[in-house]
């Protein structure tokens, strides 16, 4: 080995919502050249990979390179004079930032929301309808008898999940790791997971609302109102997914985003909140959203301590307004509503409707990311960023809500996400004062 | 910072021994002082005003995971609880749950400046560190719970005292805070196979612990770790009629331990001792067995309780107590959080209604009150609405003015249930009245006396004590309180000055100063060998049970700008 | 004793305006001068209506039910018209945006093209109708609340989107057109007329009425059959539910 090799262990990987804190890195002459326990993607974020060299300001066209100050000061500009500025992404950068970003909001009067906007935001609304009835992953680990995957590809979009907290750990009250679970996939297509259940129950697309209510009735005693089939699942398989439900010891469904974006949305998420609560009348039962980004929760944490509401604040009043629908980015832009943008730590320019995308090519865009990426395409500022986690310290939080600290484990050139708002903030608090 | 003096005002420093005298108060450089020298002092004429120190929170739930679960199930509290931004504050939300600035401003406005968080899950105690970090103005502290915790279950399964006494040592630190919490022992461990513990002698599933065990184990290690409260207990059985006989268990089962330290008599502090104080035997029955209660406290010396005094309108509970919050979802049907915690705890939230209509919401109501009014001493009890289970705690101008008014609360039993006629309220209460030197016992004294921290400057007004002052528009030489309870409501909700470590933070009710407090930590020594025979059955916990390794479980330094150790009084085992 | 004002946009804009400000509530009583000078959001800035508007004023009221304010031309930008409004009326000589009458509690608004998301919601009492269509979320609540509209009748000539009538507790909604997706979700009282198609009406209702007349119609599985009744003149299918909610869902839905 190599004597300026350095090991570090327990490195917690930026990459997904499952934040695994096992990883191993080597460290050679300030660069990661080896990556142990971490999944591919993972791996392949944490060695790095194509980086924005320069600050750079959009002119005729064509984004020319210019000094960090000069970039800095072109960004305060454009979001000091804007009357409903939208402050996006936020997702895969530490709390620290997100604290810096909410207050730049507050100040330019703006809109501030990040990545849930498109995944798990209709998770939210429906916790604020019927709550949710959950645990931290450790809780599962250890007790989980039953465990139900519901439009979730877990073995594509959270590798390790199984491996660390579900389906495959052994716990406490679950020596037997696998073997002592029972293992339901309920999706609209036979995917990678479902290779590894005991039972796959195909649904049909835009039915998964149905179903759930059909499950709900069975507990409730009122399966003889049931048609023979819903949405493409025979009655009978319904009664032994209910039954297998209320016999469990300790049951938890898992969702993603097979249920927040197929047909009605946060509903079908209310109802599978609203099954789980019911479940307990009989047994143990939670449930859990699969969030993506490693702090797309994280930022949901922060905004909620810092205004009231999780994401999609409009701040433009003084006060905090939300409402998911209309102050939700993708809704912003496609209808038009903003004069600016600033996108940090996320791509809407790969994620966001060609509508959207649309207005963002019209009005002024700061980007702040580590990476070129489509959004790099439109974008009129661009500030190049440390990378969170690997470059930058901070809070993220998991999926269940537990916080973690991600590391610094090398110097960058770059400054940090957090840094860099910091410098557009004073910057804007400067232009503002000078009024 | 500026000499200041506040002169001329009306002092209520009881634990002083100033029950309400004309007084000045200096304060040099963030201290309560002898004299100043008043020409190049900032002078605050408080004549024809109440002057107390700044108000100490012993109990109240502000910051971390439940807290912000509960704003986030709740956009309609936050939305119907807003203020714009200022030149100086940020957009405040809430109505029950506040965001952090709010609940900063808010209790600053009331006078208060020294907050203690009541609930920490271990594993999640960076979260609660990140929002104190984010309230303004007051000094802050936490409590963490070690409620069900497996590894000191076991210990205390196999009498390893020494043992439990590193490992509650190891969270202490860890998790950055300062006292032992204790929420339904063993009964949430029981609520991960959604079943619970009522008694104080049942055996909590697999670990076949009992509370009774649980809470005499650690109210020893916390005597032997000489931590400036005692353990802080939040009894099993909560809220359900006829509870009170578990309370008294809970009490009794910690008599034979002995305090550690010579400046606390108690072993034990009952939290929101409104909802374990009930008796009869259903919802429709449910009578006040506060009386029980008072009669205990009144003749030991080794338990102390705070009010959690119920309010009628809308708010928020969540407790750790996740069993108990499944039990009024049942009761409302209205939506729930559970947040059970991996190998420590459980949670749990919902939004709840209390109306003066409703016969059990109208008894406990009436609990909170009596216990305020029949415990002798004072320093005894602490005015709290376990916030904001009970009600918020902007509540606190009301319950004051309730305490200090028999003619309030003559006004409002007459629009309550019935079911008034089965508490102390109207009979053994009637007439009393609090006053403001019980009401700075309740604010404040008895807070900093039961935390311990009267030398550490809280609480008081004596030379060496924080600058830490409430002025309030109330002139004692004018006040017939009985029929002005109104002036009290206004007088406690928007002190005239709040004062934080010498600076004015709140003037004439409006927040003028943000200033960034202390978070108060506790490190206790641990015996090395000792240390690492504990470490290595922890280690065990986190590699095969935890779902994080233990090298990212404590919180970093960095988390805390402004950590303040806690001098501690370790007995002879320990140090 | 009457006033009118018109307000007619002095240019296209893309912000929108939050003009929850401009009420009969609030014009009542004032001159020409005062009534041009409220101020209404625009974005993050608060403006004077005249700044935005060009404000006619004709006549002088001095309570709120003597004025009635037209809104002249375009306002699909202009958000919260009538909002809160208890009385007086309001007309709208084209498309409206979002929150159009919300939490509005008596009076009459007429918005003669289509309206955007939020229409009547958290409304309490007076009558909004949409001459055109209405976006979604037409008499629904807030986000979190059990409850929304509690009073108050809406109408709405063309198509409504997703979620009519969402937490509805009082009150009474007329869908002339189709509805989308689930109205009547989650309401625990009031009722709903559409005479088009709808998808999964009434899920998790408690209580209230929804009726369907069209033909197209998605039933949710989970609601028990209770014969056929007359309704309108028509013989309509009656179904009891949602009984997913705990078996205790005691809504009635007809259906053709």
């Amino acid at each position: 080995m190599n004597p300026d090799s350095t090991i570090v262990t327990d490195v917690v990987c930026p990459l997904c919502g499952s934040l695994c804190d096992d990883i191993t890195v080597r460290i050679e002459n300030g660069k990661i050249v080896e990556v142990r326990d971490a999944c591919d993607m993972g791996e392949s974020k944490i060695l790095g990979h194509d980086r924005i060299k320069s600050p750079m300001i959009r002119e005729k066209g064509e984004l020319k390179e210019v000094s960090y100050e000069k970039a800095v000061k072109k960004s305060a500009e454009i979001l000091a004079k804007s009357k409903r500025p939208l402050l996006y992404g936020w997702s895969s950068t530490t709390c620290e930032a997100h604290e810096k970003g909410i207050k730049l909001a507050a100040e330019v009067g703006g809109i501030v929301d990040n990545t849930a906007t498109v995944c798990h935001g209709p998770s939210v609304i429906a916790i604020q309808t019927v709550g949710l009835p959950s645990c931290t992953l450790g809780q599962i680990k250890n007790r989980a008898d039953l465990i139900v995957y519901w439009g979730s590809n877990q073995s594509q979009a959270h590798p390790r999940h199984m491996s660390r907290y579900s389906s495959f750990i052994r716990g406490f009250f679950r020596e037997e790791g696998r073997k002592a679970k029972y293992v339901v996939v309920i999706d609209v297509r036979d995917t990678t997971t479902t290779n590894v259940a005991d039972e796959f129950i195909k649904v049909e697309p835009g039915h998964d609302y149905k179903l759930l209510s059909a499950l709900r009735a069975v507990l409730a005693d009122k399966a003889d109102v049931l048609p023979d089939d819903v949405g493409g699942v025979p009655k009978d398989a319904i009664m032994n997914l209910a039954e297998r439900m209320k016999k469990a010891e300790f049951g938890v469904i898992f969702f993603g985003m097979g249920l927040t974006q197929s047909r009605s949305r946060y509903n079908n998420v209310v109802n599978a909140i609203a099954l789980t609560r019911e479940l307990n009348q009989f047994t143990k039962f939670v449930i859990m959203p699969m969030r993506g980004h490693y702090n797309v929760t994280g930022f949901g944490q922060v905004l909620t301590w810092e205004t009231g509401y999780p994401y999609a604040v409009d701040l433009s009043r003084g006060y905090a307004w939300y409402n998911p629908g209309e102050t939700t980015s993708t809704d912003v832009l496609n209808r038009g509503e903003c004069d600016s943008a600033l996108i940090i730590a996320s791509d809407p320019g790969a994620h966001f409707p060609g509508k959207s995308l649309k207005h963002l090519s019209k009005i002024p865009v700061i980007q702040v990311d580590p990476y070129h990426n489509p959004t790099t395409e439109f974008a009129d500022v661009v500030i190049p960023s440390a990378v969170a986690g690997i470059e930058a310290e901070g809070c993220a939080y998991r999926m269940d809500n537990v916080p973690i600290m991600v590391r610094k484990l090398i110097d960058s050139e770059y400054k940090s996400d957090e840094e860099i708002i910091d410098d557009v903030l004073n910057k804007v608090m400067e232009i503002r004062g000078g009024k | 910072m500026a000499d200041m003096i506040i002169k001329n005002g009306t002092v209520y420093d009881p634990l002083n021994n100033i029950p309400g005298e004309k007084k000045d108060i200096c304060i040099k450089d963030g201290k309560v002082t002898d004299k100043i020298k008043e020409k190049d002092a900032t002078v605050i004429d408080a004549k024809g005003k109440t002057v107390m120190p700044g108000g100490v929170e012993i109990h109240a739930h502000i910051a971390g995971a439940k807290v912000n679960a509960g704003r986030l199930m709740r956009p309609e509290d936050a939305w119907m609880g807003k203020v714009p931004k200022g030149k100086l504050t940020r957009a405040e939300s809430g109505s029950s749950i506040f965001n952090v600035y709010a609940t900063g401003y808010k209790y600053a406005r009331m006078g208060y400046t020294t907050l203690f968080e009541a609930a920490v899950p271990p594993l999640l105690a960076r979260h609660t560190h990140e929002e104190l970090e984010e309230i303004p103005i007051a000094d802050k502290g936490a409590y963490v719970l070690m409620d069900n915790n497996w590894l000191g279950m076991e210990y205390i399964k196999n009498g390893e005292i020494d043992k439990l006494a590193a490992l509650s040592a190891w969270f202490l630190k860890a998790t950055k805070c300062m006292v032992l919490k204790f929420v339904n022992p063993g009964g949430n461990e029981a609520w991960g196979w959604g079943k619970n513990l009522i008694e104080v002698n049942e055996h909590t599933p697999h670990f076949e612990v009992t509370p009774a065990e649980i809470l005499n184990a650690f109210a020893e290690v916390n005597e032997r770790l000489g931590l400036p409260h005692s353990i802080h207990v939040h009894c099993n059985n909560l809220g359900h009629p006829g509870n009170v006989g578990t309370t008294i268990d809970t009490f009794n089962a910690v008599k034979d331990i002995k305090p550690g330290r010579s400046d606390r008599k108690a072993i034990l502090h009952a939290t929101h001792a409104q909802f374990h104080a009930y008796g009869g035997s259903n919802w429709k029955d449910v009578e006040s067995e506060s009386k029980v209660i008072v009669d205990y406290i009144n003749s030991n010396d080794h338990v102390t309780i705070d009010m959690g005094q119920l309010m009628f309108g809308d708010t928020t509970t969540m407790t750790a107590d996740g069993a108990m919050e499944y039990d009024l979802h049942k009761l409302s049907r209205r939506k729930w959080i559970n947040c059970d915690v991996e190998l420590e705890t459980g949670s749990g939230i919902i939004p709840v209604r209390y109306s003066p209509k409703v016969a059990v919401n109208t008894v406990q109501w009436a609990i909170g009150l009596e216990l305020a009014l029949l415990i002798k001493d004072k320093t005894k009890i602490a005015l709290t609405t376990d916030h904001p289970n009970a009600a918020p705690f902007t509540k606190y101008p009301e319950i004051i003015a309730l305490l200090m008014s028999s003619t309030m609360r003559d006004g409002m039993m007459k629009g309550v249930h019935e079911s008034i006629k089965r508490t102390l309220l109207p009979s053994e209460c009637a007439g009393i009245e609090l006053t403001l030197e019980d009401i700075a016992k309740i604010t404040r004294g008895t807070q900093a006396k039961l935390l311990n921290f009267v030398e550490l400057g809280k609480g008081h007004l004596a030379p060496g004590a924080d600058g830490d002052v409430a002025v309030y528009d109330i002139d004692p030489d004018k006040l017939d309180g009985s029929r002005n309870p109104d002036q009290i409501i206004n007088a406690f909700r928007k002190a005239i000055y709040t004062i934080k470590g010498g600076e004015i933070v709140v003037k004439d009710g409006e927040v003028v100063a943000t200033p960034m407090g202390r978070t108060f930590i506790a490190n206790p020594e641990i015996d090395e060998s000792l240390n690492k025979a504990m470490l290595e059955d922890l280690t065990e916990k986190f590699v095969h049970y935890y779902s994080v390794n233990m090298a990212n479980y404590p919180v970093q330094s960095r988390y805390l700008r402004n950590p303040f150790e806690i001098p501690l009084k370790p007995s002879k085992e320990v140090a | 004793m009457a006033m009118t004002i018109t307000l007619k946009l002095k240019e296209a804009i893309m912000v929108p305006i939050e003009a929850d400000s401009a009420t009969p509530d609030n014009f009542a009583g004032n001159a020409e001068k005062d009534i041009k000078a409220i101020k209404v959001w625009h974005g993050n800035t608060e403006v004077a209506l005249d700044r935005l508007f060009d404000v006619n004023v004709n006549g002088n009221a001095d309570k709120p039910a003597d004025v009635k304010i037209i809104f002249d031309g375009d306002m699909s930008r202009v958000k919260h018209i009538g909002e809160g409004m208890t009385d007086g009326e309001i007309v709208v000589n084209g498309d409206v945006d979002m929150h159009a009458g919300a939490l509005m509690e008596g009076g009459k608004i007429t918005v003669k093209g289509n309206a955007d998301g939020w229409a009547g919601r958290n409304m309490k009492g007076g009558e909004l109708i949409i001459e055109g269509n209405a976006g979604h979320y037409v008499g629904s609540g807030y986000r979190g609340e059990a409850r929304g509209m509690r009073g108050g009748k809406i109408t709405v000539n063309g198509d409504a989107g997703d979620y009519v009538g969402n937490q509805l507790a009082e009150g009474e909604i007329c869908i002339n057109g189709n509805a989308g997706l689930m109205p009547g979700l989650d309401m625990r009282g009031g009722k709903i007329i559409i005479d088009g198609s709808a998808a999964l009406p009434g899920a998790g209702m408690l209580k209230g009425t929804v009726i369907v007349k069209g033909d197209n119609i998605e039933m949710m599985p989970t609601f028990g059959a209770d014969g056929t009744e007359t309704v309108d003149g028509v013989e309509m299918k009656k179904f009891v539910g949602d009984l997913a909610v705990r078996g205790r869902g005691k809504g009635t839905l007809y259906v053709k």
